[in-house]
Order: C-alpha cells, then sequence, then structure tokens
C-alpha cells in the first residue's frame, strides 16, 4: 500500500472459506478490510473482482490503474513480502495437486524445475497409471492439458490436475438450441453464440465488431452450453485470427 | 504420442443438456395433459398420442430423406407434439393432430434447420395453420365430462372421423362469451365462475382449461431453471395492464381483468410457448419490449380481432419480430451504453449554453 500510494486495502476471501475469514479478520486488525465475496467463478478475474468489491467498472480494454485500482493475487502478495522483509528469492510455489489419478493429493510447497513427472511419482501413491487420462496444467476451466509429463514447473504453475476419464467431460455438440445460457452466463456480458456462429462462417470482422476480443476465455459459456458447443474455443480461434490480421 | 487426452479449456461441463432439458419440459406439461384427461376423459390423451407420434415419425423421416443425423433422441419432437395437443380443441377428428404435427415438425422446425433455428414457435404455428384449414373444427369445444360416471373417460370416441359436433355436447369458451359480452355492453363475467376456470371446468382447449395445471408445471421449470420468470411474469403482468387500459371505460373493468387472466390459454402460452428458447430473445431490454409486446397484441387481437385465439397470433408475431430485438445485445462489462454517453454529452452542451448565457449576463451587467 505505500508502495502504491493508495489509502484502502482489501482482501477478498471467497464466502465458503469462513475459517479464513476470520482469521484474516483478526489478523488484519481493522488494517485492511477483509471483504468476504459471493463463491462465484470467475469472480478471481481481475476486473470481476474490483467491481465486486469497488463497484468500480474497468473500461473494456483498459487496465484497473484506470480506476485506481490494482489487484495482486495472494500468491505475489506472499512472494514480495518474503523478498522485501525476508530477502528471499522466488523459488518455490504453493501448489496444488488433485484429480483422480493421484493418491496424496493436496497443497505442497513445490520448487522451480520439477519436472511434472517427479510429482506424479512422488504422489500417486498406489493408483495405478492407467487411471490419468489427462494431464493439466491449471485449473479445470482455463488451464492446459498437457501431452505427456515433461514439462517443468515454474512460478505460475499454481495447480496440476491428474483427472480420470470420469472426471472430464468429452462430449459431442449438438446443435445450438439458442436458449442464451451462454449470454446469461458471461462474466463480460458478451454474446459467445453469436461468436461461434461467425466462427462458423469464417466471418472474423463480425466477431470483432460484436466484442469478442473483451473475452475472458474463462470457459463459462463452454460450461454452461447445453448443446455442449466449443464456445470458448471458437472464440480463441476468432481472437487468434484477428490480432494475426492486425499486425499484418 | 500424446500420452494423455489434449484438448482446449474448460476441460468440464456442466451436466445440463439438450436432452435433460426438454425432459424437465415434458415433465412440466404432465399436469396439464392430466388435467385434460380429468376434465374430457381418455379422447384427448389419444390426440395427443397421434400428435407426439407424428411429430417424432416426422422428425426421423426428414433425417433419414435428406440424410441429416437423427435428432429424435434430444426429445423436442416429443415436446412439440404435447403442446400442440394441448393447443387443440379436446376433440377433433384423428387426423388433424396428424396433419399439423407434421406441418410443425417438417415446415416451420426442419426446414429451417431443426431445433434452434425455426423462426416461430412450432406448436403455434401449426395451430394457426389448423384454424386457417378447418376452422369449423379448430372452434369447436366439448363440454367437460362427469367424472362420476366411470363409462364418461371413454366419451367423444364416437366423433374420431366427426368434423360436426353435435350441438348437445359443444360449450362456448369463456373467451367468446367475453367477446359477446363485449358486443353486447353487458357484464362479462356472467355465468362464469372463477373456481371453474381455474380448475379448467369450462371449454376450452385441451391444455389450457386448467391454470392451476399449467401454473403447478411453470412452477416446476421456473424451480428446474429451464425457463426465465421474465417473460411469462412481463406478458402476463402487460396483458393485465393493457385490458385495464383498454376497457376503462366499461363499467366491468374487473371483471374483464379477470376472466382475460384465466381464459383463452393465456397462462399456457405465456408460460410454455412464448418461452421457446429459440424465437424469444435473450437480452434484458429485449425481453422487456417482447414481453409488453406481447400483452398489447394479445388484448388487441381479443377485443378488436374476428377470431379468436389473440395469445397464439400475438405469439406468432412477437416471435417474428424476434431476430430484430436480438439485434439489441447486451451492453460489454465495462463498455459505457450509448445512452450514458449521450447524456452525459447533453449534459455537457448544457453547461456550455449556461455558461455562454451567464457570461453574456456578465458582459451586459458590467
Ligand atoms: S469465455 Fe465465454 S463466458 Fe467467459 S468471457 Fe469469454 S465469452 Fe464470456
Ligand atoms: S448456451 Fe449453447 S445452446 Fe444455448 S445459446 Fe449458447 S451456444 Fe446455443
Amino acid at each position: 500500500m505505500k508502495a502504491l500510494g493508495v489509502e484502502k486495502g482489501y482482501i477478498a476471501i471467497e464466502n465458503n472459506k469462513p475459517e479464513a475469514i476470520k482469521i484474516m479478520k483478526e489478523a488484519a486488525n481493522g488494517g485492511v478490510e477483509i471483504v468476504p465475496l459471493k463463491t462465484k467463478y470467475p469472480q478471481g478475474a481481475e476486473k470481476q473482482i474490483i467491481y465486486a468489491v469497488t463497484k468500480r467498472v474497468v473500461p473494456a480494454g483498459g487496465l484497473p490503474a484506470q480506476v485506481g485500482c490494482v489487484v495482486s493475487n495472494t500468491h505475489t502478495a506472499y512472494s514480495v513480502a518474503q523478498a522485501v522483509f525476508e530477502g528471499e528469492t522466488l523459488f518455490k510455489r504453493a501448489m496444488t495437486v488433485s484429480g483422480d489419478g493421484v493418491e496424496r493429493a493436496g497443497n505442497y510447497w513445490v520448487r522451480g524445475g520439477i519436472p511434472f513427472s517427479y510429482i506424479y511419482e512422488t504422489l500417486r501413491g498406489e493408483v495405478p497409471e492407467c487411471i490419468t487420462n489427462k494431464v493439466i496444467n491449471g485449473g479445470p476451466m482455463m488451464g492446459f492439458a498437457q501431452a505427456d509429463l515433461r514439462p517443468v514447473t515454474a512460478k505460475g504453475t499454481s495447480s496440476l490436475l491428474f483427472l480420470s476419464h470420469k472426471q472430464f467431460s468429452e462430449v459431442e455438440p449438438t446443435q445450438c438450441i439458442n436458449c442464451g445460457r451462454c449470454i446469461n452466463h458471461c462474466p463480460m456480458h458478451l454474446v459467445p453464440r453469436d461468436y461461434e456462429r461467425a466462427v462458423l462462417r469464417k466471418d472474423y470482422a463480425a466477431a470483432e465488431k460484436l466484442g469478442v476480443m473483451n473475452c475472458l476465455e474463462c470457459g463459462s459459456c463452454s460450461f454452461i452450453c447445453p448443446a455442449k458447443r466449443p464456445l470458448v474455443q471458437a472464440i480463441r480461434l476468432a481472437k487468434k485470427e484477428i490480432r494475426s490480421r492486425g499486425k499484418k | 504420442m500424446a500420452k494423455y487426452v489434449v484438448s482446449s479449456s474448460p476441460h468440464i461441463t456442466s451436466k445440463n443438456t439438450t436432452q435433460r432439458i426438454m425432459l424437465d419440459v415434458i415433465i412440466a406439461l404432465l399436469p396439464a395433459t392430466i388435467a385434460a384427461f380429468l376434465i374430457y376423459g381418455l379422447y384427448p390423451i389419444f390426440i395427443m398420442v397421434l400428435s407426439v407420434g407424428s411429430a417424432v415419425l416426422a422428425e426421423w423421416l426428414f433425417n433419414l430423406i435428406t440424410k441429416r443425423q437423427q435428432s429424435i433422441k434430444d426429445l423436442s419432437a416429443i415436446v412439440t407434439g404435447m403442446i400442440l395437443a394441448l393447443n387443440l380443441p379436446p376433440v377433433v377428428p384423428f387426423y388433424v393432430p396428424m396433419v399439423g404435427a407434421f406441418f410443425a415438425i417438417i415446415i416451420v422446425k426442419m426446414l429451417f434447420g431443426g431445433i434452434g433455428r425455426n423462426f416461430a414457435n412450432p406448436a403455434i404455428t401449426a395451430r394457426i395453420f389448423l384454424v386457417l384449414c378447418w376452422a369449423g373444427v379448430m372452434t369447436n369445444f366439448v363440454k367437460p365430462i362427469d367424472l362420476s360416471n366411470g363409462m364418461n373417460l371413454f366419451s367423444y370416441f364416437e366423433n374420431i372421423v366427426n368434423i360436426h359436433l353435435p350441438d348437445a355436447i359443444t360449450s362456448a369458451t369463456p373467451l367468446a362469451a367475453i367477446k359477446d359480452a363485449i358486443a353486447a355492453n353487458s357484464n362479462p363475467a356472467a355465468g362464469l365462475n372463477a373456481l371453474d376456470m381455474f380448475l379448467g371446468r369450462i371449454g376450452g382447449s385441451a391444455g389450457e382449461v386448467s391454470a392451476l395445471a399449467v401454473l403447478i408445471g411453470a412452477l416446476y421449470l421456473l424451480i428446474k431453471r429451464v425457463i426465465d420468470w421474465k417473460i411469462p411474469v412481463i406478458f402476463i403482468g402487460s396483458t393485465v395492464v393493457f385490458t385495464a387500459i383498454f376497457f376503462a371505460k366499461s363499467e366491468y373493468v374487473g371483471e374483464y381483468i379477470w376472466t382475460y387472466l384465466l381464459s383463452g390459454g393465456l397462462l399456457f402460452g405465456a408460460c410454455f410457448m412464448a418461452t421457446d428458447y429459440a424465437t424469444s430473445p435473450k437480452g434484458l431490454l429485449a425481453v422487456c419490449i417482447y414481453g409488453i409486446g406481447l400483452g398489447f397484441l394479445t388484448v388487441v387481437f381479443r377485443k378488436f380481432g374476428s377470431m379468436n385465439g389473440g395469445v397464439s397470433f400475438a405469439i406468432l408475431l412477437m416471435n417474428i419480430v424476434t431476430p430484430l430485438l436480438e439485434k439489441i445485445t447486451p451492453r460489454i462489462f465495462g463498455v459505457k451504453s450509448k445512452w450514458v454517453t449521450n447524456c452525459q454529452k447533453i449534459k455537457g452542451l448544457f453547461q456550455k449554453i449556461g455558461k455562454k448565457k451567464s457570461e453574456e449576463k456578465e458582459a451586459q451587467n458590467g
């Protein structure tokens, strides 16, 4: 807060963690305000959290600083504190390992540069290897699927998921029934249905006009779609296409 | 070769599927179906079986002939068939629901690209088509049966191919009675009983007569979040308001309001047909315009139209307007609405003018 010259600090915690809220309230002792937030995805996204805490709206395409806010996640804050007060450099991070594929799922301190295969073998326990069908670097909504276990942990690796067939969905998309759920659930108030239609027509300019570049790629639209349309997937394609055209 | 499945995120999806949604709609239509059975006996159920069967068959055949992927397992054809049957008079010749279902599925739904692409609600359009083809049949409503005699459950089967129902078993619908009342300037509620109308012991279309059954089904859909409350509530609310406005001069405003509310399939249309996904708009503003338009048109058709069935005409018309309303997209998070920016501009303009004026005044004074 000092470095930024701001007057007010908030710590936002989801309200399904009442103990964390209680402990943090005591620790903060009124210095910073603890705000319990509704447990709702994707509340953690920068613009959404600013709106939830301060009701300020970051302009589309703008930065949080424009409305006088800086958002920092707990891990960044912790690392900064370690560096400034303890003089410790960033070489390890808290990481969540979970999924049906590992026996000892949980939160661990993991150093950077550890191969995923090492983590997997250490925590797998008795679970047979064939259980793991999909490995995700990141969360279930936005993480990246890994083809094998050769990559190593980096400072941004916040979680690793070893999922069994039951845990991830692989369904055939059916025709859009025009229900509007994707539109009603988009945190950015976008129209994913129309982007997908534009992409299927290869009409990227139309998608851009409808604001596709504002998409967070949070995945809510694909998650909620009853016809299982690959909406974010289409949006990613559109964004890539628009960006490469812009460069030309 | 990749050892693990690689795909783009999100890696999980909700359990909700098209099939599940359609199943919920079918469940929600059951109370109205049961009510039709209790009020008119087995004949409407027989009609419904024909209608659903033809709808499914039509979709299956269409997919077969055009070599498309079979889509009947998404259950939407069953929903269309049920809604159509509930929209028909309880006693019609057997071919009426079959023609209607084929029309609804092939012409209105499949030719436009199948589920989600139809330009108007298939069941509503089919009903209007049937009214135009067989006006006599579609406006002949039978009397509720007397359940105390079990044999009555099988009544009306002798009319299976009969286009002209004998006068002895027909009954006027409340809407027709109200229309006569408008002409004669008498009390529209005379001879109508609110409880009978609420439970459905009146003449009318098979599924629309019982307000109670429709409301139970609608409640289920709301709880399951299959439909949103806004369209039905705005539709019904604006019907009430417009009725009050149009009949403000009449001494029977109150009677008009409650009889209109409980008759002519308003509740059924508002809950099950106006909320059709493909043909209703999505944004809040668009939904409001849609709902108010529905209410307005319903009252206009009922008061000034020569045919009964104002609700279906209103829904058909608003369905057609929907693509236009869909142009009103929701405001992107973080983008100021044009309205706000325009207001700010106007405000700025006035401030400028005010400043100029005061400067001029000062200049004059000085
Ligand atoms: S991924 Fe979908 S829901 Fe999320 S911001 Fe983009 S369009 Fe909206
Ligand atoms: S959620 Fe899926 S089915 Fe519904 S409108 Fe969006 S893309 Fe279509």
